[in-house]
This record gives structure tokens, C-alpha cells and sequence, in this order.
């Protein structure tokens, strides 16, 4: 039974009024001597039982029209799954064991199995069960069984296999996740939630806490926390480098003023142990100075030696790059020319660790190609047909080449690698500036390129791209700007105006580095990959799957031979170092937990009391409507009400029988 | 309700006129003067003044009786009897527990009626020269006085009813066993009481009176108030003996509580006639007229 307007229950307190009413009239009788009561005894008596009956009688009508009416008020809604629904009244049983990081935390995850073994020992035998842990999703551990002392045996040594994970769980997330994971069930259910609920795990929206009927049965939900009151906890937050230096961020949450010790090392040596003051709430930034780094990706480990009642986050990973620079060919009639020049100072001034190696077009020698992440070639129209040859075939490989068009390609009836064919160009485009008409964000390469907009082009090659062609930007005119074409493993990204300030202002606006720095990510195959990754994220595979594998922190390759062709992404679920092999080479990935895990700040009593409150009437009054005709969901007060007009008919009969009683008594 | 009354006798004999009297002495003769002015009137005439005989003067007796006419004429001394005049004695018992003293408006309590009437039977027996005396009780003897003819004995009884207070419950048992233990010689008994008692209780305790040769006359006194009760509204009623509170209904009072105080004297009055005794029921809105002369009669019966 539950309440759609509970506050109306506060007009029980009516009720003192007619009993307040009924003992005034209760006093109400003269009191007056009389010679015996010898005579009345025997009958009066007996009058005065069965009047006070009668008063009784109207006092419970009183109370129970005004009880009625408050119940009518407050809309109880009877909530009990049908029996017609199921012929007996058994239940199933969902325990959902928080896994999250936060339950590592000193005691709390044997609170939990504590609190999850005293739900299942009062679970009735007629019963099921069902094991859910919970952190970043819902996995479904056993059940259901039946809740016989076997299926319970069985429930529990899978509770005890289970640990706190180092994830994150959200309470919005998890009570979604519900709906599909009960769905098939016919019983009435009952969620029983094991959690320190903490408060940075509550949704934006509070009515994402309350589940959603599923097929008409209202979820019953009953919190059980195992944490009171906050902790005090330390957490690693950050490791990056400046310059030469490696600053560790520490973060305290909840926490007094004290000293930390941070330890640092790098692909497994120590480089430093340093120890400075932090502020109560506050935070530290230690500064490891001069830190030598292997040539190429470092592993990168800082860990706070004041252990506090969790450790998971006292340790933070990243990965770090030391690398002179990845070798860019940049093929091109004048290799001096200025396009050359802006694109050097656009990597320059992005800090990117590629280096752009200019090289005169005819007197490339076509068997380095294999040396370069990309190739960026000056004017497509120059590339003659021994290169295009070896380039398509670099290509293929996985090979990636951004060009651009100019004098030379407008002059060609088809460019060569692309085989497009080359349009006229129009003698009105001499001097008119064109500007760009549409971009396409959802690229890769241009997430960041909302700047193009503004570029100017007075030039440009029309060209008419096939259908194994992708536009990616636009002039106004509809004419293509920036176009891709795939081919075989490879890409090829074909600018239709050139670098050199001449025919667009592109090189001198600022959205030139960024979209360099994004195009030169995309073409090298890292676009896919985050060297910063949290536990419970998803790494996505789009070049990963080619090469075919991903090793965990523990040394364990986790996909198999076909999902190395097939797997779109891997769950990351380990806090440490993941190595990433590509056709590119390996790349590691740091992966580490999630910063609102570490602040271990229970949810408010109010808030704790509003969800149960609130997982209390779980369907709301559309959904009351939804399911009308459905036994679950019933609202009783038209029922109230039908009884409250009864009651109002039998008191006012009563109350006139007894009114009509004095009248009737000769003054 | 009783008639008005019209004569000066009869209006002598009301008993509001006669409490408004100073004495217990002063009412009670005027109540009997007024019963035998208004029987005078009656069928019942010649009552205690017709001659007797004569009997010779013992120490003791009152001298005003003495026949001087014949003492001058045998030198003998003789006291002259009348025919009112025999060897008895009157035994006034009366009920001095709390329920007599109810009262409803305008009335005499119970217990002021029942002494006014205790004080007239005993001056009537001392004007008939009977020997008088009388017990006042409750739930036990509260005041006891043998019964005697000597000068003063009259005056001496008059105060005793005069000072008695109504208190405390009835219980007829005690003080009728204990009266039976001090009063051996027979006589006449008057009992005055609202008789809240049990009709075989009483029974009980007058029938061992009658097997010892005492007239008893019963003397029940009851109140307006309580034969035909009005009550407009619902009312508390408190038990002036034991305190219970009983709350009534003024529809139950005037339909029920009549008919059970009807059958309850229906009830004395069967267990009195089975007891050998008379039974008098006295309303206290009427006048002394009817147990003296319930009394009258009841004292012609005995001779």
C-alpha cells in the first residue's frame, strides 16, 4: 500500500474533534443526589450500556467518516502485485551489491556481504533469488533460483567470489538498467540495494532513482546502506608534465590539514619520493624536477605512501610520450615555398611530436615512404605516375596522404591517385571570395575545425569526387573544399585549394593549427586512441582491431583471434597501464579511477529518505492511467469514498435516532 | 398529588404547617390534635374518653386521675380508666439512613416527615397513657430508648427523634436483632423507613417480631419525586448511601423507574402481609391524617 499524496494522512488529526466533542457531551449530564440506586441498578444499568454503546457507536462513525476522508485525500494506492498474476504470493529477490570503488573503503564491503547474507537468510523458501553487482553497469552474477537452503548455498559462494571493484557506479544508471534486466520476470520483485550511496553517485535528475513499472508490476525497491557519516580520503588525481618537470596533483577530501609523502617512478623506477604539507579539504601539486624519460612512451607511476582507509585511488598512472618527432614528408615542387613554412610553424606551435621533412617531389625517393606516418603533398597535380603508383600502393597499406591542389592539378582532366576528374574553371572565380558553407563536425579530423568557417577562397580546383568519396567541407557554392577518399587500409584527404596563402587565407587563420593538429592525429591512426582513460570507459578499436589486440594492466590479452577482427571496443576495467598494439605500433593507455569515487560523502539523511520515499510510490499517476484495467497500481479512493458516503448516511440515522430520543421527553 | 385540604384541621395536619412549628413537642401535639379534631368528624369517634372501670390507686400512678367524687363517698383512693387505655406500649423505630434525607423540591425530606410522624404516634401512646419508646437506626442502633409511662418519658423520646441525624446506609438485620434482644414485652412496633431493602430482608428481620407477639405496623416513606420521577433531561444520580453514580435517561425515569418502585412496594407490601405486619405507604406530599389513622386503626385492631 502506498500513497500518492501522503501529506493528506495529517487530517487523522481531525479525529480529536469529534472524540473532544463526545467527551464534552460525556460530561454534559446534570448531577443530582438521589435516595438509591437500588432500583436503577438493575435496569438503568443496563440503559446505560446500551446508550453508552450507542454514543460509541457514533463516535467510531465520526471517526471513521473523517478517517475516510483523509484516506480518500491521501489516494492510497495498492501497490501488491496480483495474486491472479501468480498463484502464490512468493517474491523474487534481487540482491544488487554495489562493486564500486568507494566500497574498498576499510569495512564497507564487509558490511555489504554482511547485510546481503542477512537478505538472503530471511528470504522464504517459496521464494527466488537473484545476484546483481553493480559499478559502472549491472551484471548479473547467478540466479534466479529458487530460495531452497541449495539455491542459497549457490547465491552465496557467488557472493563471496565477488570484490570491490575499481569502478564507479551511478544511481540513475543502475536503476535504468533495471527495467531490461527484470523485464521477463512474472513475480512480484524486490530490489534490495547494498550501498554506501554516496552522494556523488546521485543522478542530476532525482526521478531517475525511481524505477519504471516493468510490464505493469510496480519494482519494489528497499535501501540498505552500510556507511554513515563521511571518511577522510587522499586521492592522486593528477599526473602531467611541464617541461622537464612531472607535477602529481593530491586532492584530500574531507580530510585535516597534514603532510603527504608522494613516491614517483617511471616505467617501473623510482625517480623520487617527495613529502610537503597539504591544507584540510585542499589540495597539493608535487613537483618532481628534471625527470629523465625513456625515449619513446613512459609509464608513469605516482603513489601517495600516507595510506589512508582506501587505497585504490592513492595511486594515479599516465602515460608519456618522449619522442623527437614523427617523421611527416612533405613532397612538393618548391620545397621552400611558404606552404612549406606554415605548415611547419602550425606543428611548431601545436607542441605536436611530428617533424615535417620537406623533400623536392621529383627527386623523391619513393622507397622511404614506409618511414612517414603521412605524406603531404604540394599540388597533386605534380605527382607523376611512378609515384602515384608507389603512394597508391602506400596507401593500401595503411598508408594515409593529405594533398593539395593547385596551378598544376587545374591543368590535368584527372588527378592522379584519385582518378577524379578535374573541372573548368570558371573565369568569374578570378578575385571572388568564396567562404565555407558546410562542415563536416562528425569527422574525426575536423572536431575542432568549427574556425573553417571563416576562411576565405578566392581559388580552388572544381572537382567531381566518385562514390567511394567522402565531402567533407564545403564552399557556399556548393563546391567541395576538403574531401576523403578510403582506399584499401589507407586514406587519402585532398584539399582543393592550396597552402600557400595565395588562393585561401586558411594557413593565416587560427584554426589552421588545430585543424593540422587533428588532420596529422587522424592520418597517423592515433585519432582513436586516449592516453588518459577511466575505469569503466570503453576503449574504442577502429585501428586498434586491425592489428588485433589490447593486454590489460595484468599482462592478459583480451581479445581472441576473431574479436581481434570483429571487437568495435574493449571495457577497460582494470585501474593501470594498457597496451594498445596498432599497425602503427603499440601505444599504452593509462587508465585510472574515476575522482567522485574518492570523495566518500554518504547522501544527505533528507535526500536517503526522499529515495526511499520515492522508490516507495514507484509509478506515477500516468502510469497509474497506463495501466489501468492491470490489478497492480489499484487506487482505492473512489472505494473510500463510497464507504465515506455509507458512513455519513448510518451517523446521520444514529445521530437523529438519539436527538429525536430527547425531544420526545415531556419538559 | 394529594388534595387540598380545606378544613383547619386538616390543614393543621399538613406536614409542611407543622415542621414550620418550633418543638418536636409543639408539632407533634398539634398533629394529634388535628387528627382527633378531624376525627371527631369521623365514624371513628368515642376514641380513649369512654369509661372503663376503676382501679385503685397504686403508688406511681398519676394522681390528676384519681376519682375524688368517689373518694369522698368510700374515703378509697381510685384512678378511673378509660376504654383506650390498656397495659401497652408503642416502640417507634425509625429509619435514619442517608436516603431519608432526600427531598425533592419544596418538600420535606423523608426523614423530617418520618420523625414528625414518629413524634405524633409517641405523643398519641403517651396521650393514651401506652408506655412509648423508640430506637433510631441505620446500618445499626444509633439511639435506643425502652419504652416506658413515666413522667418525662415522652419529652425524653421527643428529643432523642428531635436530635437524630440522617447518615450512613440501611441495614434492617442489626438493629431489629438487637431490638428483639432489649424489648421483650409485647407491644406495638412502628417501623418508619424508605425500606431500600430487600422485601424478604425485611422479611427476615420482622418476622421474628411477630412470633414475639409485637404488632408491627410498617411505615414506608417515600418521596414524590421518587414514586413518579420527572426528569426533562439526562441525568447523573447519585446514591446518597453508597455514592454510586447512574446515569438515566429522563425517558427510562418516566416510563420504567415507576413501574419498578410500583413493583417493589407491591413487594413490601406482600412480604409485610406475610410477615404478620401492616403496611402503610405515606407519600410526604400528603398529610399526617393518614398514618394516624392508619395507626388508629391499627391500635383498634390490637384491643
Amino acid at each position: 500500500m502506498n500513497w500518492l499524496a501522503p501529506l493528506f494522512l495529517a487530517g487523522f488529526a481531525a479525529i480529536a474533534l469529534p472524540i473532544w466533542l463526545h467527551r464534552l457531551q460525556t460530561e454534559t449530564p446534570t448531577r443530582q443526589v438521589f435516595s438509591s440506586a437500588m432500583l436503577l441498578l438493575q435496569a438503568e444499568r443496563r440503559v446505560q450500556v446500551k446508550k453508552r454503546l450507542r454514543y460509541w457507536l457514533l463516535l467510531a462513525l465520526r471517526i471513521m467518516l473523517l478517517g475516510l476522508l483523509a484516506l480518500a485525500f491521501a489516494k492510497p494506492l495498492w501497490t501488491q502485485p496480483p495474486v491472479a498474476l501468480n498463484a502464490a504470493t512468493a517474491k523474487m529477490h534481487v540482491v544488487l551489491l554495489d562493486t564500486s570503488m568507494s566500497m574498498q573503503e576499510s569495512h564497507r564491503w564487509q558490511a555489504a556481504l554482511n547485510q546481503a547474507e542477512k537478505i538472503i537468510s530471511e528470504v522464504g523458501a517459496a521464494d527466488r533469488l537473484q545476484l546483481i553487482a553493480v559499478a559502472d553497469d549491472l551484471q548479473v552474477m547467478g540466479g534466479p533460483v529458487s530460495a531452497t537452503a541449495e539455491g542459497k548455498q549457490k547465491i552465496r559462494s557467488l557472493l563471496q567470489r565477488l570484490h570491490a571493484s575499481s569502478a564507479q557506479v551511478q544511481y540513475g544508471a543502475m536503476m535504468n538498467g533495471l527495467e531490461p534486466l527484470l523485464a521477463e520476470e512474472t513475480q512480484s520483485t524486490v530490489v534490495h540495494v547494498i550501498s554506501d550511496f554516496q552522494q556523488t553517485g546521485l543522478p542530476v535528475q532525482f526521478g531517475d532513482l525511481v524505477p519504471r513499472s516493468v510490464n505493469g508490476r510496480v519494482i519494489e525497491v528497499a535501501l540498505h546502506a552500510i556507511a554513515k557519516g563521511t571518511v577522510p580520503n587522499f586521492a592522486v588525481s593528477l599526473v602531467e608534465r611541464v617541461g622537464t618537470n612531472i607535477h602529481v596533483t593530491v586532492q584530500g577530501y574531507h580530510t585535516a590539514a597534514t603532510t603527504l609523502t608522494v613516491a614517483l617512478s617511471v616505467n617501473g623506477n623510482s625517480r623520487g619520493v617527495l613529502s610537503m604539507p597539504i591544507p584540510a579539504s585542499g589540495m597539493a601539486v608535487f613537483e618532481f624536477a628534471n625527470v629523465l624519460l625513456n625515449t619513446g612512451s613512459n609509464k608513469i607511476e605516482a603513489k601517495l605512501q600516507s595510506a589512508d582507509t582506501l587505497s585504490a585511488d592513492d595511486v594515479f598512472y599516465t602515460v608519456l610520450e618522449n619522442t623527437v618527432g614523427q617523421p611527416i614528408a612533405f613532397l612538393s615542387a618548391n620545397p621552400s615555398a611558404v606552404a612549406g613554412t606554415y605548415l611547419d610553424a602550425a606543428f611548431t606551435a601545436a607542441g605536436s611530436r611530428y617533424a615535417l621533412q620537406p623533400a623536392k617531389i621529383e627527386q623523391f625517393d619513393v622507397r622511404m615512404l614506409d618511414r612517414y606516418r603521412f605524406v603531404i603533398i604540394d599540388d597533386l597535380g605534380v605527382v607523376s605516375d611512378r609515384l602515384a603508383s608507389a603512394l597508391d600502393a602506400y596507401i593500401q597499406h595503411g598508408g594515409a596522404v593529405l594533398a593539395t591542389l593547385g596551378e598544376c592539378s587545374q591543368l590535368l582532366k584527372t588527378l592522379p591517385l584519385v582518378t577524379w576528374p578535374v573541372g573548368n574553371v570558371a573565369s568569374d572565380q578570378q578575385g571572388e571570395r568564396m567562404s565555407v558553407g558546410h562542415v563536416d563536425m562528425s569527422h574525426a579530423a575536423l572536431s575542432r575545425a568549427a574556425g573553417l568557417r571563416s576562411v576565405n577562397v578566392v581559388r580552388y580546383v572544381p572537382v567531381t569526387p566518385n562514390q567511394e568519396s567522402q565531402i567533407l567541407v564545403q564552399l557556399d557554392n556548393g563546391a567541395p573544399l576538403l574531401l576523403e577518399q578510403r582506399r584499401g587500409q589507407g586514406r587519402i584527404i585532398v584539399l582543393t585549394s592550396g597552402l600557400d596563402n595565395t588562393w585561401n587565407d586558411l594557413p593565416i587563420q587560427p584554426v589552421f593549427v588545430s585543424l593540422l593538429t587533428e588532420m596529422a592525429r587522424y592520418l597517423s591512426g592515433e585519432s582513436s586512441l586516449k592516453r588518459q582513460q577511466r575505469v569503466g570507459s570503453s576503449l574504442p578499436l577502429d585501428q586498434a582491431a586491425a592489428a588485433g589486440q589490447v593486454i590489460d594492466p595484468l599482462g592478459k590479452n583480451l581479445l581472441s583471434l576473431s574479436d581481434s577482427q570483429r571487437a568495435r571496443s574493449v571495457k577497460l576495467t582494470l585501474q593501470g597501464v594498457y597496451e594498445v598494439v596498432t599497425t602503427a605500433g603499440s601505444s599504452l593507455v593509462a587508465v585510472n579511477t574515476v575522482p567522485d569515487e574518492s570523495n566518500l560523502l554518504p547522501m544527505s539523511e533528507e535526500e536517503f529518505a526522499n529515495w526511499q520515499r520515492g522508490v516507495s510510490v514507484p509509478q506515477t499517476e500516468a502510469e497509474v492511467g497506463s495501466t489501468a484495467g492491470q490489478p497492480s497500481g489499484y487506487e482505492l479512493w473512489h472505494v473510500l469514498l463510497l464507504l465515506l458516503g455509507l458512513a455519513v448516511l448510518a451517523e446521520s440515522l444514529l445521530g437523529n435516532t438519539y436527538v429525536s430520543r430527547r425531544v420526545e421527553v415531556p419538559a | 398529588m394529594a388534595a387540598v385540604p380545606q378544613s383547619p384541621s386538616d390543614k393543621l395536619l399538613q406536614p409542611e404547617v407543622l415542621a414550620s412549628l418550633s418543638t418536636m413537642e409543639l408539632i407533634a401535639r398539634a398533629a394529634v390534635n388535628g387528627f382527633l379534631m378531624g376525627l371527631h368528624r369521623s365514624p371513628f369517634f368515642g376514641f380513649s374518653q369512654e369509661f372503663a372501670e376503676y382501679r385503685q390507686y397504686t403508688e406511681g400512678d398519676d394522681p390528676r386521675f384519681i376519682d375524688w367524687n368517689v373518694y369522698s363517698r368510700t374515703n378509697r383512693t381510685y384512678i378511673k380508666r378509660f376504654l383506650g387505655e390498656t397495659n401497652s406500649h408503642l416502640m417507634v423505630l425509625l429509619d435514619a439512613s442517608a436516603s431519608m434525607a432526600f427531598a425533592s423540591k419544596g418538600r420535606l425530606s423523608k426523614f423530617r416527615y418520618g420523625q414528625i410522624l414518629a413524634a405524633s404516634l409517641a405523643y398519641l401512646a403517651a396521650h393514651q397513657h401506652d408506655a412509648v419508646g423508640a430506637l433510631i437506626f441505620s446500618d445499626e442502633v444509633r439511639e435506643f430508648r425502652a419504652p416506658s409511662g413515666r413522667s418525662g418519658q415522652l419529652h425524653a423520646v421527643l428529643h432523642l427523634i428531635d436530635q437524630a441525624k440522617p447518615e450512613r446506609s440501611t441495614d434492617l438485620a442489626t438493629p431489629f436483632s438487637k431490638f428483639r434482644d432489649h424489648v421483650r414485652r409485647r407491644g406495638m412496633v412502628a417501623v418508619i423507613s424508605d425500606f431500600y431493602c430487600d422485601p424478604q430482608t425485611m422479611m427476615d428481620a420482622v418476622r421474628p417480631l411477630a412470633f414475639q407477639g409485637q404488632d408491627v405496623i410498617l411505615f414506608h416513606v417515600l418521596d414524590p419525586q421518587e414514586l413518579d420521577p420527572t426528569f426533562d433531561e439526562s441525568t447523573l444520580l447519585e446514591d446518597m448511601e453508597t455514592g454510586q453514580c447512574v446515569e438515566v435517561s429522563p425517558q427510562d425515569m418516566q416510563e420504567l423507574y415507576p413501574q419498578r418502585v410500583q413493583a417493589h412496594i407491591q413487594s413490601m407490601r406482600e412480604a409485610a402481609a406475610k410477615s404478620g405486619a401492616d403496611y402503610v405507604l405515606l407519600n410526604t406530599a400528603e398529610s399526617l391524617d393518614v398514618p394516624l389513622r392508619n395507626y388508629f386503626l391499627f391500635r383498634q385492631k390490637r384491643r
